[in-house]
């Protein structure tokens, strides 16, 4: 691999001489394709071997991109990209860079699937033992389990780690979020390391301070086109710096879905140790849980999370019903919540009736259980849901049943030595799911529906639409069309929505509402009532009734295949 | 774990105007001295990072504003300190009489659990000029009776002990981290009581 990579190098050095004299386009752009022929071969190599192999969730979210982004993989590059359109020159240098970059990923990757896998191997020779040593094993797990956890949390991806406040680079991010105690020391911060934004973080912390002084407390700063919104929660102070079009209502939810992060770490309880000693660095009691940080913020663009409901996948009732029916059986003492999820969304929810687990839990939850490092092994955590009880723990066993389409199964108890118990409700699942062959069916119907478009539906113009159904908090949507698959253009898309959601619920006491936009970009219809919300979204040159037709086809579509897109009755034991 | 080995210092420079914080904050961080006096608004900070027995540290330095009428950062201000360094100048008594008023100050705001054993430091700056006007003596006496306050003295513009005086303010409030890391290791889980709890009474119930 050295030597091809010294060869690409030498190209590109000469392609760069090239270009800088000025002298021989047409190479220069032959080069480049060549490039780019390259780079497409590598990505269908690293596609197989994503397959193959489990891999990174970041690149997993991109691959569906990899026709209109070749070569962006990571979630920030097209903030790049535009500067690179700009800068033709840097633009060679950057790929190489990127190729490099991208090499020196796979090895990386590739080293962490070889340590997974003999951890794996290790999992396994320990699971056997188990099943003879029992109760001494579990004490030796719960040893374990710490250093393993602090393990897979540590990996976090470190793309933006050696940033500082002077570069450009941390400058130009279009959204920061800084958490730091009443002290001014960091908790988190999504770009830059801690030790380089130290002395800037005691801004904000100044800041609050000077406003709560004065019998005051701090919400939102604007500054020409940024607008910096305080959340202050007990001893932590959140602050958002933002450049994008959003509101301060729906910056100050994302605030707390981020201190909603760190209280499912540490419950109220572990933050409340701030009150009487403020100068304590709580990165310590969190350690290395950034990476579910990161991935928060990155699921906070999703549709899910803008219209405050629960993903479901489509299946066949009768298989969702079977589902049901394996889950119903893992009914056990300590047992509180069982689901059966994937990263895309949740197959089904089985929960007692008393204390059902709210919207924002379950979303801190997906976050949790999605993590790759979770993947060749059974996990089990203590956690704290905020809504559910935000001083308690409760106990989490995680297990991806289905590695190829990374089904997982969580099971939620309040015994915190229930490892074992949860490990043979676990095994019933398994058990019961593959003997009648419904685990290949889910499998298999994922992987079908896995790419379903909106084209599917064949209604004219239709561009992307979101389906909530409000009587039980479930969403349902596709595969945008274009241009949305561009990931700039689904930005601009997921800011459309959250500006027209807020605008429409601002009024609570209107039951149903119907609003419409245009753009030179799109046309959006929108039609909350007190049953579901639809936002559909067509291409520009469509007439009002035609878009209105399209709107009404939908909503015929989801009536119709209703029983496979919700799970309308969640069950209780 | 790495990130347990990191540990972020908060440190507070306190003093009256002129004696020269905002100058041993420069030298110390950027090695840099200038003779002009500008006055600090509100406060600066400034970042070091450092190394103390194989430990990783950041000093995260806080300098105020001497003056009077920036005096308003107030209570939420100092909260969390792990450090406070009282500066006065070598050649001022008036400047070394008034740390008193300092230390008394800042305890009163920043409430520590244990004000006896709070770390500080005391820095006579600006020992390039002259014979200083406080002896020796006296700031030894009075460190000692604030509970043996550790004393340097230092010349920002020549870079006289100054290091040196960090070096010892870092040690000093790692010396008081080491005494409330009882919480380290692993966070005390305070579920046990709660669960208990919360299972009687769920118990009752559904299952």
């Amino acid at each position: 691999m050295t030597t091809l990579n010294e060869q690409q190098i030498n190209e590109n050095k000469d392609s760069e001489n090239t270009s800088s004299l000025g002298i021989n386009k047409d190479q220069i752009q032959e080069e480049k394709k060549e490039n780019e022929n390259e780079k497409q071969e590598e990505e269908k190599q690293e596609k197989k071997k994503e397959i193959e192999k489990e891999n990174i969730n970041n690149r997993e979210i991109e691959k569906e991109n990899e026709e209109q982004e070749k070569g962006n993989h990571e979630n920030e590059k097209e903030e790049q990209e535009e500067e690179k359109q700009e800068e033709e020159k840097k633009e060679e240098k950057q790929e190489e860079q990127e190729k490099e970059e991208e090499e020196k990923e796979k090895e990386k990757e590739e080293e962490e699937k070889e340590e997974e896998e003999k951890e794996k191997e290790e999992e396994e020779e320990e699971d056997l033992s188990s099943v003879q040593v029992g109760e001494e094993d579990l004490k030796k797990k719960a040893e374990n389990f710490n250093q393993q956890i602090s393990q897979f949390r540590g990996r976090r991806y470190q793309k933006h780690e050696e940033e500082g406040i002077h570069d450009e680079k941390w400058r130009n991010h279009k959204k920061h979020y800084l958490v730091l105690t009443q002290a001014g020391k960091p908790i988190y911060t999504r770009y830059g390391s801690d030790s380089k934004l130290s002395s800037f973080i005691c801004v904000p912390q100044a800041l609050v301070a000077f406003v709560i002084d004065l019998g005051d407390e701090i919400k939102c700063l604007k500054a020409d086109k940024h607008n910096i919104v305080f959340d202050i929660r007990g001893p932590i102070i959140l602050v958002c710096v933002s450049k994008l079009d959003e509101s301060t209502e729906q910056i100050k939810k994302q605030l707390k879905y981020l201190h909603s992060q760190i209280i499912f770490f540490l419950s109220i309880r572990g933050t409340e140790m701030l009150n009487d000693r403020p100068h304590l660095d709580l990165r310590s009691y969190l350690g290395g849980t950034t990476k579910f940080f990161d991935s928060l913020i990155h699921r906070m663009n999703s549709y899910d999370f803008i219209t405050d409901s629960i993903k479901y996948l489509k299946l066949k009732p009768s298989i969702r019903e079977k589902v049901a029916s394996a889950l119903r059986e893992t009914k056990f003492k300590f047992l509180r919540f069982a689901i059966l999820l994937t990263d895309s969304g949740i197959i089904h929810l089985t929960q007692t009736k008393k204390k059902p687990i709210s919207t924002h839990d379950l979303f801190l939850l997906q976050n949790f259980s999605q993590d790759p490092a979770f993947r060749p092994n059974e996990i089990w955590s203590p956690l704290c849901l905020p809504d559910y009880n935000s001083k308690a723990f409760v106990h989490a066993y995680l297990n991806y049943i289905d590695k190829k389409q990374k089904i997982c199964l969580l099971l939620i108890s309040l015994d915190p030595t229930g490892f074992m118990d949860l490990k043979t409700q676990s095994e019933k699942v398994v058990k019961t799911l593959t003997q009648d062959g419904t685990l290949d069916k889910i499998s298999h119907t994922l992987e079908k529906t896995e790419s379903l478009s909106v084209k599917s539906l064949k209604i004219k113009k239709l561009r992307h639409f979101i389906y909530k159904n409000r009587e039980n908090n479930q969403c349902f949507t596709m595969k945008p069309a274009l241009p949305y698959t561009l990931k700039s253009e689904r930005k601009r898309l997921y800011t459309l929505y959250k500006t027209t959601r807020s605008g429409l619920l601002l009024d609570s006491k209107i039951q149903n509402k119907q609003y419409s936009s245009t753009s030179e970009k799109e046309v959006l219809i929108a039609t909350i009532t007190d049953d579901y919300e639809l936002y559909t979204v067509f291409h520009p040159l469509i007439s009002k009734n035609e878009a209105i037709e399209g709107e009404v086809q939908v909503l015929n579509w989801i009536k119709k295949n209703e029983e496979s897109l919700f799970s309308h009755n969640i069950q209780f034991w | 774990m790495s990130i347990r080995n990191k540990a972020l210092l908060k440190i507070i420079i306190l003093g009256d105007s002129g004696v020269g914080k905002t100058s041993l904050m420069n030298r110390y961080v950027k090695n840099k001295f200038t003779n002009q006096y500008k006055a600090t608004i509100g406060a600066d900070f400034l970042s070091k990072e450092i190394t103390i027995d194989d430990r990783s540290v950041t000093m995260q330095i806080w300098d105020t504003a001497g003056q009077e009428r920036f005096q308003s950062l107030g209570v939420s201000f100092y909260r969390g300190a792990d450090c406070c360094v009282l500066v006065y100048d070598t050649n001022s008594p008036q400047t070394f009489e008034n740390l008193e008023s300092w230390r008394d100050e800042f305890l009163i705001q920043s409430s520590p659990q244990d004000p006896e054993k709070f770390p500080f430091v005391v820095i006579g700056n600006k020992i390039d000029m002259g014979e200083p006007a406080v002896s020796q003596k006296t700031v030894h006496t009075w460190c000692q009776s604030k509970g043996n306050i550790p004393f340097f003295f230092t010349s920002a513009k020549e870079s006289q002990n100054v290091t040196e005086a960090f070096t010892a303010i870092a040690q000093n409030a790692l010396k008081e981290e080491k005494t409330y890391n009882y919480y380290g290791g692993d966070i005390v889980i305070p579920d046990e009581d709660e669960d208990e709890e919360e299972e009687e009474r769920q118990q009752g119930g559904c299952c």
